[in-house]
């Protein structure tokens, strides 16, 4: 042996020490702290996803189990009208939307983000429908604008003008739903719209209006250019939210969808599938597919966000 | 011989395992019967109290006739679960997943078969035999699917002509002299003129069911036949029955696009909907929303389609069923057997909650002919129970949900303006026929 070296007896930890080593309190107790979340998200999340594509490809009928059946009920959303005409109303009430909102919670944002008196009180009345229910909203909305039977009638019919109600005029349903979205919403998306024009540096402004910008220039040049990934988001978001929106058309015009299928829109139409037909595997292929039209979507506006930033 | 020295622990686990015993023992419950034969101690096990969950939308004249159960089935308890809202996704779901409901819950007539279909329900035929004969056939004809029967009729729903009093004395109609369906029209046009518009007869929503399609059941028709088998909303009296409403709603005598729940309530309240077709049980929800307005309501024949015909309808109509998930069917069943198919429950039914018997022998009963104070000293049970003497048997069939949504449809497109009623039908029933493949 070399000098100065000391050869000590080394402790050879086995096989079982590892493993007793491995499994200490010390070392599972993180995955303990944490394990609630991923068992109930694995029970509530997980399960009932892959449930849903196992039955969307059978004639589920409960407990009684039901037929392996293939595609069927996926080939079967190419000829059903009733779902052409949910896909159809929800996109176009998306695009609406989406563009819509966008626009207004911007513009909200910007002037709510100028020094101003109110300003808090303003911000506070344009988030207050965030919080209200939207089941006082449709029965206040029924009540006013839904019929014959309105406090309307006779002060319209003071004027000559006949009031008839608003929910049986197929027209008339798409803007009701959609003026009813965008005022609970916007409060919304425009404190998160404000939160992003807080975070742009105010030098960038200043530095514009030294080389004589307007408020116009500075909003088209600097804000927005700036607010592009935050405006992506609301249109995700929006977009998202559009093809979820279920709540407010099936309080005003239940699953049905109203006069002509107006308002019939994809969620009220799963809704109705599942859980007043009975149809469990056709309204999982439904949801799969509007799954994966949402999907899409949000790719195309994160790749149009990108490509216009990279522009 | 060493002594044996106990423990701190061994004596603490001994006095500890005595302390539980003695408890156990005095948990215990008595013997309930002791029976002395031939020196013999015989001793009956003790019965233990079985309970049973009830979940309906509709709970309190239940709980109106438990006292009465109670006293002739001390060994039943009942509880009472309120459903909130959503009630029947939550029932639907439950039945088709097979998860534990209660021991009973509430169906609609039009729901009994579709959510039989998702084998959830219990087959009770067997309870259900010894009653077949005592109940009124169209309550039975809703309860089976399949040659089985899965629900306990819980109430009739006849329909009959309600009016304000207070509305017509004002302006000087008689509703019993109301006829036909074009004298209710000619009716509601004077109520309009002479009220400049305060009231008229009822409110009409573009895309309901009713009265339309009650109006085609009381002649005869409906969305598919008997068997369930064909579609038959194309019928002449479908489209007769369409024509007459899309005169009624250009007519300027209904409240247009009114839904059919809230407004409608507002509209009883105040008696600007002053003379309307509806269903017994719609009494119970006006006394709850305008309690004020009792003894000014009457009720009169519904009207004909021709002069001299008495066909009557319903509207509505519920059972009872059992979740093949329960633990104590017998328990259950007893209790439905008690609520609806004996003449004390389905008297407290009709005294608490409006109620109609769903058994043939209520005519003979003498609380048929009481003088009814809500409407203003009407022997209203009397009349309503002629009427739901008349009312023939229909079938909701299976499809009854999707054929529904697809006739209200066409019931829009008529009063649009869009398509003549024998187109609207046409259609309809080449949809139902298609999407559900039948006749």
């Amino acid at each position: 042996m070399g000098t100065g070296t000391l050869d000590l007896p080394v402790k050879s930890e086995t096989a079982h020490a590892r493993m007793r080593r491995w499994y200490s309190w010390e070392n599972v107790a993180p995955y303990v702290f944490i394990s609630p979340f991923f068992i109930l998200f694995g029970i509530f999340g997980v399960f009932p996803i892959l449930f849903a594509l196992w039955i969307s490809f059978r004639n589920w009928k409960g407990i009684r189990g039901g037929e392996f059946i293939g595609f069927e009920n996926f080939t079967r959303l190419l000829t059903d009208s009733f779902f052409h005409t949910a896909l159809k109303n929800t996109m176009i009430l998306g695009l609406l939307y989406t563009t819509l909102m966008i626009l207004l919670s911007l513009g909200f944002a910007a002037l709510l983000n100028r020094p101003m008196r109110g300003r808090a009180l303003y911000r506070t009345a344009y988030f207050l429908p965030v919080v209200t229910s939207m089941v006082v909203v449709a029965i206040l909305f029924k009540f006013f604008m839904g019929s014959t039977y309105s406090p309307l009638t006779p002060v319209l019919g003071m004027f000559g003008i006949e009031f008839r109600g608003l929910l049986g005029m197929a027209w008339a349903i798409k803007p009701i739903l959609l003026v009813m979205m965008l005022w609970r919403w916007v409060g919304f998306n425009m404190m998160i719209m404000l939160a992003g024009l807080q975070s742009i540096p105010a030098e960038l402004y200043d530095a514009a209006r030294i080389d004589g910008a307007g408020d116009v220039q500075a909003f088209r040049y600097i804000t927005v250019p700036l607010m592009r990934r935050v405006i992506a988001f609301v249109a995700i978001v929006s977009t998202i939210g559009m093809f979820e929106m279920f709540e407010m058309p099936y309080l005003l015009l239940r699953s049905g969808g109203g006069v002509d299928r107006a308002g019939l829109l994809t969620a009220p139409f799963i809704f109705q599938q599942a859980f007043e037909l009975f149809k469990f595997g056709y309204a999982s292929a439904i949801a799969y597919v509007i799954a994966l039209i949402i999907i899409g979507l949000s790719l195309l506006q994160m790749f149009a966000s990108e490509r216009t930033a990279s522009e | 011989m060493t002594e044996k020295q106990f423990s701190r622990r061994e004596f603490l686990r001994v006095t500890g395992a005595g302390a539980s015993a003695a408890l156990l023992a005095a948990c215990q419950p008595p013997p309930v019967k002791v029976e002395k034969v031939d020196e013999v101690v015989v001793t009956a096990p003790p019965m233990e109290p079985v309970t049973i969950g009830v979940m309906t939308w509709f709970n309190h004249p239940f709980k109106d006739l438990l006292p009465q159960f109670k006293d002739s089935n001390p060994d039943i308890d009942v509880e009472f679960i309120d459903s909130g809202d959503g009630y029947s996704a939550k029932v639907a779901t439950a039945l088709a997943s097979g998860s534990e409901l209660a021991d009973i819950a509430g169906a609609q007539d039009n729901q009994i078969k579709l959510w039989a279909d998702t084998g959830g329900m219990a087959d009770i035929s067997e309870y259900m035999a010894p009653y077949e004969d005592k109940i009124v056939p169209y309550k039975l004809a809703n309860s089976t699917y399949q040659g089985k029967t899965y629900g306990i009729p819980w109430d009739g729903s006849p329909c009959l002509l309600y009016y304000r009093r207070d509305v017509c004395e004002q302006y000087n109609i008689d509703p019993e002299a109301i006829e036909t369906y074009d004298d209710w029209l000619a009716v509601g046009q004077q109520l309009v003129g002479q009220s400049d518009n305060k009231h008229r007869l009822t409110g009409l929503e573009k895309t309901n069911y009713f009265p339309s399609l009650n109006w085609i059941r009381q002649q005869g028709g409906g969305l598919y036949d008997l068997e369930g088998m064909k579609v038959i909303i194309d019928a002449p009296e479908a489209v007769e029955t369409l024509e007459f409403l899309k005169t009624l709603w250009d007519s300027d005598t209904i409240f247009q696009n009114m839904d059919m729940w809230g407004t409608q309530q507002a509209s009883y309240k105040d008696g600007s909907s002053a003379i309307f077709p509806q269903a017994i049980w719609m009494a119970n929800s006006i006394k709850g929303n305008a309690p004020e307005t009792a003894g000014k309501w009457g009720v009169a024949p519904l009207p004909a389609w021709v002069r001299g015909d008495s066909g009557t309808y319903t509207y509505g109509g519920s059972q009872l069923m059992i979740p093949i998930t329960s633990k104590h069917k017998e328990e259950a069943f007893k209790f439905c057997e008690y609520s609806c198919l004996t003449q004390a429950g389905s008297e407290v039914l009709w005294t608490s909650g409006d109620l109609f018997p769903v058994l043939k022998d209520a005519e003979n009963w003498e609380i048929i002919n009481e003088q009814s104070d809500w409407y203003g000293g009407q022997a209203a049970l009397r009349m309503f129970a002629e009427a739901n003497g008349k009312v023939t048997s229909y079938n909701f069939g299976i499809g009854w949900a999707e054929g529904r949504d697809i006739y209200t449809q066409a019931v829009g497109e008529v009063l649009n303006g869009d398509k003549t009623p024998e187109q609207a039908l046409a259609d309809a029933a080449k949809e139902i026929r298609d999407r559900q493949d039948l006749g």
